[in-house]
């Protein structure tokens, strides 16, 4: 009686350690199948690429909005010459309406020489 | 009568002179005067303006620059969402996978503590019915 059990119990221990190893080899270490992984990297290598390219077109936009500030400067500045030009020539003016005759001949003849 | 050409020889320039000579009253003169030096002003703002709009124009092509580099930045972006989706997409493939995989470990864990169970239970049963 106490051999049979035993050779039942052996032979449950040997059918679970069968099944146990059936399960093993069926559930092996999870691992990312190349073809996904080499398509998620070379995404992200493109996305790396793409970002450095932003960078550079950053940095041109940058030099370019600091060439619109020198430009507008030197708008600014003209636009001061301009207004400097006008108020001496309305001076100017102003002072011809209060010109004598003699004032006037000078005027010509410091104008054109004769 | 040699004296008389003679005065009238140094008169000449005087007298071509005085030919080329109009007269204008002072008002008009003035009035030439002020629109000389209008004339004046003007092609001094002149000068100044071609200036300006020369480095108006190049403002223009350095805006045009900068607007052409925030486009591309556009068209990067885009190219980088629909990576991202791509790679969200492919990663969802290896969730999946993962998901399959973790039930499969239950599964296991499941059977190996039956198995160790078991093992354990029949080897006390043995040891005891020795």
């Amino acid at each position: 009686m106490v051999k049979k059990n035993y050779k039942t119990v052996l032979i449950v221990i040997g059918s679970l350690l069968l099944l146990y190893g059936i399960v093993w080899i069926s559930t092996r270490k999870p691992q990312m199948p190349a073809d996904l992984k080499a398509t998620i990297d070379s995404l992200t290598n493109a996305n790396k690429q793409l970002i450095e390219h932003q960078k550079q077109i950053d940095s041109t936009i940058a030099a370019n909005e600091a060439e619109v500030h020198k430009v507008d400067l030197e708008i600014h500045n003209i636009k001061e010459k301009t207004t400097v030009i006008k108020e001496y020539y309305h001076e100017i003016s102003q002072q011809v309406d209060h010109y004598d005759a003699t004032q006037v001949d000078s005027f010509f003849k410091s104008r054109y020489n004769y | 009568m040699k004296y008389i050409l003679i005065i009238l020889v140094s008169l000449l320039p005087v007298l071509a002179k005085s030919q080329d000579t109009i007269k204008i009253p002072t008002q008009v003169a003035k009035q030439i005067a002020k629109e000389l030096v209008s004339c004046d002003s003007l092609k001094a703002i002149h000068e100044l303006t071609k200036e300006q709009l020369t480095l108006t124009e190049q403002k223009v092509i350095l805006k045009d620059s900068i607007i052409s580099g925030h486009v591309q930045k556009g068209i990067m972006y885009e190219e980088r969402i629909k990576n991202e989706q791509l790679k969200f997409e492919t990663q969802g493939l290896w969730v999946d996978e993962l998901r399959k995989q973790n039930k499969r470990l239950k599964v296991k864990l499941v059977f190996t503590k039956i198995t160790l169970g078991g093992v354990i239970g029949g080897l006390t049963y043995l040891y005891f019915t020795k």
